[in-house]
């Protein structure tokens, strides 16, 4: 299992923190498939694999920025927790908020964790391996 | 019973004894028996002449008209003396006893009326006031002593009374000859010494021959009037010139809700002569005039009595005027009725009202919109030297071969540059934010705040003899931005100070306008030509290399204070470090304060 590629969706209109957050996970040694998504449109597109993504696998993660174009984060959060398949991915905030207020609302929303900009390895890693180990879990045949 | 009552008395008893034996002599006629007649008729003589001859003789004749019955009477001695004799003696007895008393009576009588007579002509004659005996054609009869001293001897009306007043006077008599009495006032007489005096008069007729003038002097009464008269217009003109003069309208109503009286403001606000409001009912008034209250109800409290204040506005030449209405009612202990009504025009104070209002929306929204770009600046400003920041970091991390030790240098610069720029901008944030958005006012215990501040500043202060005065007082503030203040003065204290023994001492005294704070150091000190300049904005007295340092704290302290309504300000006794003095003022934040901050921040903004 542990050898699986992890699947996440980065949902980032900054080039810059797309950047960031590869090299971040690169320093992780953690062993995943990133996919990107600039929009909150576009992160639904892929999600509901629509248009030119239609038959891309489903992410194990979501890493989802608040402040997007077009459809904001807090929106798409909304829409994935409403979604009966998309439902069980698990989303982590990614913001340079430090509201607490936002927090508060991305929780309450549904997600599973927060991170503030600019994540370090050490974040990525300890997500990562709670993730791995709820999918883990997840798939475990019923008893 | 009092003796003349007895005196009566006995007068009846003898009247109607005197008929009760003239029915018997009635008696004794039908049934003839001369005696008994005679004795009859001779007692009633008695009585009669006891009672109006009222002497003796009269007894007498009585007494011997009895005897005189005798011869006709066969009757033996014994009779006369056991049965005649006696009555008759009874007879003289009750018919003396009687005159007499009947001549009490009457002599009381006249006495009494002899003397009230006297006493009326006395009193006539004597009297103040002036009383003629008049003839109906108006011939002076008499006169009494005052009006022979005042008029002389006139023997006809027509010889002192004012020719004018003449023809009336003729009247008046006539009109009391015909009706028993009349009378009037103001009759001019000349006096002898042809001075004309006014009169009060009265005439009563005393019978079909004689007519009585009763005169009373009234020019002193006159006189007074007529002062009074002054006194009161005077003080009427003083009143209403006074209340005219008044920026309130003020009205008088009686108790009908009638206009009595209107002073001119009145007039000028309603734009009427407040002569045409005399006598009008004031619900009609104010009808009749522009737009007011719809609503019966408010209607209605502005035309009944209360002390109630209302509002409502008039439109006077096309203008719009707002009056506030109050109304007071009259209630003396003496005299319940009626009301006065006060109109102040309060339309400046409602459009400058409005006006604050207004500008108040103004400063809300423009506060709204100052704090939504600092949002923006902070987000969008700060994101590109985040990135700068990041990827310098990395380009240090991952190509360090290929930077060398001169390139790497340059990175490092570069960084610093970017970092100090963030907090510029975070320092800048934080200083347009203060008062910006309605900071939460509390009650702060400045001890427990202070323990605070010493808790997150334990690293840097750990080579510093903090010295914290003991029973800190309380103040109202906003807890951050106090603790921002103490923080950065104790920071700046630190900072500043090559000592090894770095000393800080924060002492507080109660003063007149408020509290007032020291924070004391042994350090560098502040040279005396800078001691202002080091509360402006990015002012740094010490190039620093240290980058966390922009310069804004000293900036930020000031602003704090002035926004509790404080000051701030330094001193540096030479080589004795420096002393950071604030004032905080006691009790809650004064509203003249944010009114004062509302409109610097409206000419800022």
């Amino acid at each position: 299992m542990k050898s699986k590629k992890l699947h996440i969706l980065l949902v980032e209109d900054n080039p810059n923190d797309v950047i960031i957050t590869e090299r971040s996970l690169k320093k992780g040694q953690i062993k995943t498939e990133l996919s990107v998504a600039r929009d909150g449109q576009e992160a639904l597109d892929f999600l509901y694999q629509r248009g030119h993504f239609a038959g891309v696998p489903r992410p194990d993660l979501i890493l989802l920025d608040l402040n997007l174009p077009k459809i904001n984060g807090q929106e798409v959060l909304a829409e994935i927790k409403q979604d009966e398949h998309l439902r069980r991915i698990p989303v982590i905030v990614l913001t340079v908020s430090k509201y607490e207020k936002d927090m508060v609302k991305a929780y309450d929303s549904g997600a599973a964790g927060y991170i503030t900009k600019p994540p370090s390895s050490g974040e990525f890693l300890k997500i990562i391996n709670t993730v791995l180990d709820y999918w883990r879990v997840a798939e475990l045949p019923p008893a | 019973m009092h003796y003349e009552a007895w005196l009566a008395l006995l007068r009846k008893l003898g009247i109607i004894f005197f008929f009760y034996l003239a029915v018997f002599a009635v008696l004794y006629v039908l049934d003839y028996r001369p005696a008994k007649l005679v004795f009859a008729l001779s007692g009633m003589a008695l009585l009669a002449g006891a009672l109006f001859l009222e002497s003796w003789g009269g007894l007498l004749l009585g007494a011997g008209s009895t005897l005189l019955t005798l011869p006709f009477i066969p009757l033996d001695a014994g009779f006369y003396l056991h049965s005649l004799l006696p009555v008759a003696l009874g007879y003289l007895a009750v018919g003396g006893g009687i005159g007499w008393a009947n001549r009490r009576v009457r002599l009381r009588r006249e006495s009494r009326q002899a003397q009230q007579h006297s006493s009326r002509r006395d009193l006539y004659r004597r009297s103040l006031n002036l009383v003629q005996i008049l003839s109906p054609a108006g011939e002076v009869l008499e006169s009494n002593d005052r009006a022979k001293e005042q008029l002389g001897h006139p023997r006809h009306l027509a010889e002192f009374v004012h020719f004018d007043d003449l023809e009336r006077l003729r009247e008046e008599l006539e009109r009391a000859y015909l009706h028993g009495e009349s009378g009037g006032n103001n009759l001019r007489v000349i006096s002898w010494e042809k001075q004309a005096l006014p009169m009060e008069y009265r005439i009563v007729r005393l019978n079909t021959q004689r007519l009585a003038l009763e005169m009373r002097d009234i020019s002193e009464r006159a006189e007074l009037e007529q002062r009074l008269c002054e006194v009161e217009a005077r003080y009427r003109y003083l009143i209403e010139d006074a209340i005219d003069t008044l920026d309130t309208g003020i009205m008088m109503l009686d108790a009908e809700r009638q206009v009595i009286w209107a002073n001119q403001t009145i007039g000028y606000f309603f734009d009427m002569d407040r002569d045409e409001m005399t006598g009008l009912e004031i619900g009609r008034l104010l009808r009749g005039l522009a737009p007011l209250p719809d609503d019966p109800e408010s209607f209605g409290r502005i035309t009944q009595a209360g002390v109630d204040s209302f509002v409502f506005s008039l439109r006077r030449g096309g203008q719009e005027r707002i009056l506030q209405f109050r109304s007071l009612p009259i209630e003396t202990d003496r005299y319940r009725g009626g009301r006065i009504d006060h109109y102040i025009d309060i339309t400046e104070i409602k459009l400058l009202e409005r006006e604050l209002v207004e500008k108040t929306e103004r400063l809300e929204e423009s506060n709204r919109k100052l704090e939504e770009f600092s949002h923006v600046v902070s987000h969008d400003l700060k994101e590109p030297l985040r990135t700068i920041e990041i990827f310098g970091g990395y380009l240090l991390e991952d190509y360090p071969q290929a930077l060398g030790e001169e390139g790497a240098g340059y990175l490092r610069a570069m960084r610093r540059s970017a970092a100090r720029m963030k907090h510029l901008i975070d320092d800048l944030l934080k200083l347009s934010s203060i008062g910006a958005q309605r900071d939460l006012l509390e009650e702060i215990d400045l001890s427990d705040l202070l323990a605070e501040v010493r808790e997150n500043l334990e690293g840097a202060l750990a080579q510093v003899e903090l010295h914290i005065a003991p029973d800190l007082p309380k103040v109202m503030a906003n807890r951050t931005r106090l603790a921002e203040l103490f923080s950065n003065l104790i920071s700046n204290a630190i900072k500043y100070n090559g000592k090894e023994r770095k000393l800080i001492e924060l002492a507080w005294q109660r003063e007149a306008e408020g509290y007032h704070f020291s924070v004391r150091d042994n350090g560098i000190g502040i040279d005396e030509r800078y001691l202002d300049k080091i509360f402006e904005l990015f002012e740094r007295l010490e190039p620093g290399d240290d980058y966390e340092s922009t310069g804004a704290g000293l900036a930020i302290c000031k602003r704090i204070v002035q926004e509790l309504g404080g000051r701030i300000w330094a001193e540096s006794p030479a080589g004795e470090g420096s002393v950071f003095h604030f004032t905080l003022p006691r009790g809650s934040y004064k509203p003249a304060l944010l009114a004062q901050r509302l409109i610097t921040e409206g000419d800022r903004v």
